[in-house]
């Protein structure tokens, strides 16, 4: 069975792209009571996709506390991390950089929005050429930032394996 | 801010090091420097992390086997 923590970015930014149906082969998606209501207040109609569990996160640990306080996480990120404690073998999904450092750490399986739109061509759930049309409007259809040139070198090695 | 207590390890004489600054006054106590070093690095490498990220998403969506 497949499982998966959201944070917000990856939440929020696939929705902006009308693409999270690429988490559909996923069983369970538990958002964090503070992901959820971020989403809610920045993108409420990600939160229409079927199957996404809403959590109430028990007590965070003494020690997340201060790995939270050190990369100054938010309260979602902290929520997210708080739920892989308890579900250490799913998969958690985010766009922060520091949340993901803090994930590594603990040994978390950790992807973004990237991740997940690439996957999707896998796993059979997206065409490579909606994939590459998708990442090619990310600056104007989403909030994820990229730098250009990362997203151009992006684009032309998905293009070369997926041409091959 | 809510206090927290929780344990490190350290490898011997990186605790030394610290120990080293801590006594010198650099930082109040190991903590604060440990939060400091965290809070640097972060700033220091936030950029690198992420193109860094962003290419693990890349192989993993192409090749992960999960």
């Amino acid at each position: 069975m497949s499982e998966a923590v959201l944070d917000a970015g990856p939440l929020i930014h696939l929705s902006e792209l009308d693409a999270l149906d690429v988490l559909r082969d996923m069983d369970i998606l538990r958002v964090p009571v503070a992901v959820w209501d971020e989403a809610s207040t920045h993108q409420p109609e990600a939160l229409e996709f079927p199957g996404l569990e809403r959590v109430t996160v028990p007590n965070v640990s003494a020690s997340l506390q201060i790995v939270a306080q050190s990369l100054a996480l938010d309260r979602g990120e902290l929520e997210a991390l708080s739920l892989m404690e308890l579900y250490p073998r799913a998969l958690f999904l985010t766009d922060d950089a520091a949340a993901r450092l803090a994930a590594e750490q603990r040994g978390y399986a950790v992807h973004g929005t990237i991740g997940l739109l690439i996957r999707a061509v896998r796993r059979g759930l997206r065409s490579a050429p909606e994939i590459l049309s998708l990442l090619r409007v990310l600056p104007q259809r989403s909030t994820l930032h990229l730098r250009s040139s990362l997203l151009n070198a992006i684009l032309a090695r998905l293009e070369n394996e997926w041409t091959k | 801010m809510i206090e927290n207590t929780t344990t490190i390890n350290l490898p011997p004489r990186l605790a030394e090091q610290i120990q080293s600054y801590v006594q010198a006054g650099w930082f109040p106590d190991l903590n604060s420097l440990v939060v400091e070093a965290l809070r640097r690095y972060l700033e220091a490498h936030q950029t690198e992390l992420t193109e860094r990220y962003v290419w693990q998403d890349v192989e993993w969506g192409l090749r992960g086997n999960e």
